[in-house]
């Protein structure tokens, strides 16, 4: 999945090693925001959302996460405001 | 709610046998014949360090990144009638391990390692973030020790506009919640006497220690039958209503107390399954149902477990969910100081930049600092250097002690504390602002060549200071390969002691672009090594996840207090050392020995580099620490004006090979228990092979290019 900055996901599923993900707050059903992708957009600073936490993770790791897109209705990031 | 000066009024009201001491509480006149042992437990970065430090007087190093504790460090303090010990544990996610550092807190809980039986815990909890600390908190209720909740940084979460409901937290969980503000010390002690309190009536209420009944119980040979998968649901509490709550994803407020409370004994019972059902042998995890959480590093075969295991972690991600939202509020959201730093910090075009701009004022006021420090002491000390020498002229055979003691002191003195104390100050600065992490961010992809992560970058930002803590801080690293392949190479970054023979000889006497192009040599050889060692050793790729923590404006009270620290260890450590090693080289000289080493050496210092004879013995005292190569540079020749001595080109090739061979001996030492004595010995070979190689190469360059 082509993931895009300043776009918020739900965290769908965990594919591997759930246990590691949850250490990090990288939880089923737990909301991220894609704050950046740094230059070669192999590692990736990401705000997950409930857990008021902000997390930098490179590529290979967020390949095991299934993420589906939220809508704008679903989903009102106040920040942008 | 903390309320100013409440902490000195609730101390007296809970201890009435104790005297508050602005950093301490001390016991009047009572037999302290009772021992307890209590565990810091905390996330990374939720600040236990700093609550450590509140309780004894600052004696470990704090920082603003995820990691920085990766030992763990105890005091005494003296309460009530109770000698209690306190553990500064290293941070940790949850009882699920990642990593080394991780692994040691987790066998201290779970009296694994059989040094400690804990007696308490505080959860040093960062409230900003208390939804995701809570994930430990579940786990830590398993394991049957009095637990109090030290909500800190209660301030900045305030300022944040961030509220939580404390009574219903207590309530939840059925412990004591406390705010703290452990930088400023408020109910740091609060927590401690309240834990005490809970301990006592802990111990009250079950005269029998739980975790025995547990491990009697594993001893029952019964056999049990795993539990039934086939409707993927789990029925392992014979409590109906138990059963009906573990799937739901939302826990109303009711609800929640009792699926907690209860949430350990459903571990526990999973526990006994596993002991019972099956012949896997399980070390370490006798006690508490914690080993599940490790199954697939214990048991690897046994998959159907890891499937169950995750299937509770998804229950207790969904009760810490629902215990959010009825105890946490982020309150008015609006666009916050990092928000505004970041935009420009992590930015592709000003990130760099700034990153560079960083590191290179530190280093200019460093270097600036230090050269004007130097200069006034070399006037201070200069009469006394004078003074003591002439008196020191007709004392015989106690000459060179007199002497070794002079230049020892002023050595160190004069010329190792001018730049290194400037240089700690700059990196405690960096280090508690919060940039760090951010560092590894913007660098994380041009490492992946290297097969390292950002996570090593820590380990070579800390090397510029230490390599002794850089190569500790690997214990953080999420990869065994990645820990012995930067443990390695860390040994070719610039230590403090190294700089401080840099500024001395290559800055002092070559200029500021000499010692720049210093750094960039180190870096260069360090991460060729890293492709010629991942080229043979063939390590994986690596992965990299970090959290990255609020900024936060440096305390000059911490930063100072982190100065002493370094001094104070450089100071008791290697300053008798150097004093000692600057009276051997005067008796080695006194007795004319040095004309046998130098000359033995003389092949490889003279003929091959092209140093004079009396470098020998300073290269070999620099193997004991870096900086002693200076001061035995010094004491060798019998002059502080190395100029004098040797020309440009001879200071060059001297600093290059002392910046690049053998470990100091501390390093050495570190380097064999962190990553094993054969990584540690092809370290020492290739880092004495490339210093080698690389001093001749540059000296036969430069002088064919006339350079110098």
């Amino acid at each position: 999945m082509n993931i895009e900055k300043n776009k918020v996901y739900r965290i769908k599923k965990i594919t591997e090693n759930y246990p590691l993900y949850m250490n990090y707050g990288l939880i089923e059903g737990n909301l991220i925001k894609i704050i950046d992708k740094i230059s070669t957009g192999k590692t990736i600073y990401l705000e997950i959302i409930g857990f008021n936490r902000k997390l930098a993770l490179s590529d290979e790791l967020i390949n095991n996460i299934i993420l589906e897109d939220v809508k704008n209705t679903e989903f009102t990031d106040d920040n942008e405001k | 709610m903390i309320m100013k000066n409440s902490k000195n009024i609730e101390i007296y009201q809970g201890c009435q046998n104790c005297e508050l001491t602005s950093t301490n509480v001390r016991i009047k006149n009572l037999k302290r014949t009772k021992k307890l042992t209590i565990a810091l437990v905390g996330q990374p970065n939720s600040g236990k360090s700093t609550f450590f430090n509140s309780l004894s007087n600052y004696k470990v190093n704090t920082a603003n990144y995820p990691g920085t504790t990766v030992g763990f460090n105890s005091t005494t303090i003296y309460v009530k009638d109770y000698q209690v010990e306190i553990l500064d544990l290293p941070g940790l996610y949850s009882l699920n391990y990642s990593d080394l550092a991780e692994k040691i807190t987790f066998e201290i809980l779970t009296n694994s390692d059989k040094s400690f039986k804990i007696d308490g815990i505080i959860q040093v909890i960062e409230t900003a973030s208390l939804p995701h600390s809570l994930l430990l908190t579940m786990d830590l209720i398993t394991l049957d020790i009095p637990i109090v909740i030290a909500l800190n940084m209660f301030d900045e979460a305030r300022i944040k506009g961030i509220n939580v409901n404390i009574p219903k937290l207590q309530e939840i969980f059925n412990l004591p919640v406390i705010p703290t503000i452990s930088i400023k010390g408020e109910n740091t002690f609060l927590t401690v006497l309240k834990l005490i309190e809970l301990i006592e009536k802990t111990r009250k209420n079950h005269s029998i220690d739980s975790r025995s009944k547990l491990s009697e119980s594993n001893k029952d040979q019964q056999n049990y039958k795993l539990p039934d998968m086939t409707n993927q649901k789990l029925t392992y509490y014979n409590d109906e209503k138990i059963n009906n709550l573990l799937y739901k994803i939302h826990f109303s407020e009711n609800e929640l107390p009792y699926i907690v409370k209860n949430y350990k004994e459903i571990w526990k019972k999973l526990m006994k399954d596993i002991f019972q059902s099956t012949d896997c042998h399980i070390e370490n995890c006798k006690v508490i149902p914690a080993c599940l959480m490790n199954i697939e590093k214990i048991a690897p075969n046994m998959i159907s477990l890891a499937n169950i295991r995750d299937e509770l972690l998804k229950l207790k991600s969904n009760i810490i969910t629902s215990i959010s939202s009825f105890v946490f509020s982020l309150g008015e959201p609006k666009p916050t100081f990092d928000d505004l730093v970041d935009k420009y910090v992590l930015s592709k075009k000003s990130g760099y930049f700034i990153l560079f701009g960083i590191f290179f004022i530190a280093f200019y006021l460093a270097y600036f600092t230090g050269n004007f420090t130097a200069d006034k002491m070399e006037i201070i000390f200069g009469f006394f250097d004078n003074y003591i020498s002439n008196f020191s002229e007709n004392l015989g055979i106690l000459k060179p002690l007199i002497d070794g003691i002079k230049d020892g002191i002023f050595g160190g003195i004069g010329i190792v504390i001018p730049y290194l104390i400037p240089f700690i100050f700059f990196m405690s600065l960096l280090e508690d602002s919060g940039y760090i992490p951010r560092m590894m961010y913007l660098v994380n992809d041009f490492l992946k060549p290297f097969g390292i992560t950002a996570r090593s970058v820590l380990g070579f930002v800390l090397g510029l200071g230490c390599n002794v803590s850089a190569i500790m801080s690997l214990r953080g690293a999420m990869n065994n390969n990645e820990r012995i392949l930067a443990g390695m190479v860390i040994p070719f970054i610039t230590c403090s002691a190294r700089t401080v023979v840099l500024m001395a000889l290559v800055v002092g006497y070559l200029g500021a672009l000499w010692g720049i192009f210093m750094y960039i040599l180190a870096f260069t050889v360090a991460f060729t090594m890293l492709l010629i060692i991942n080229k043979f050793l063939k390590f994986s790729m690596q992965s990299f996840m970090i959290h990255i923590p609020s900024y936060r404006f440096p305390s000059l009270k911490n930063i100072l207090s982190k100065v002493w620290l370094r001094f104070k260890s450089f100071v008791y450590s290697a300053w008798p050392v150097l004093i000692l090693g600057t009276i051997t080289i005067n008796y080695i000289s006194y007795f004319q020995i040095d004309g046998y080493i130098n000359s033995f050496l003389s092949f490889f210092t003279t003929k091959l580099l092209g140093l004079p004879d009396e470098t020998g013995i300073p290269l070999i005292f620099g193997i004991l620490a870096k900086e002693y190569a200076l001061v035995m540079l010094f004491s060798a020749f019998g002059t502080q004006d190395i100029k004098s001595v040797m020309t440009n080109l001879q200071i060059f090739t001297f600093c290059v090979f002392m910046l690049l061979y053998t470990p100091c001996l501390s390093t050495i030492a570190v380097q064999t228990r962190e990553i094993g004595l054969k990584y540690t010995i092809y370290s020492i070979i290739l880092s004495f092979l490339s210093a080698t190689l690389i001093s001749f190469m540059l000296n036969k360059l430069i002088q064919i290019w006339k350079i110098l």
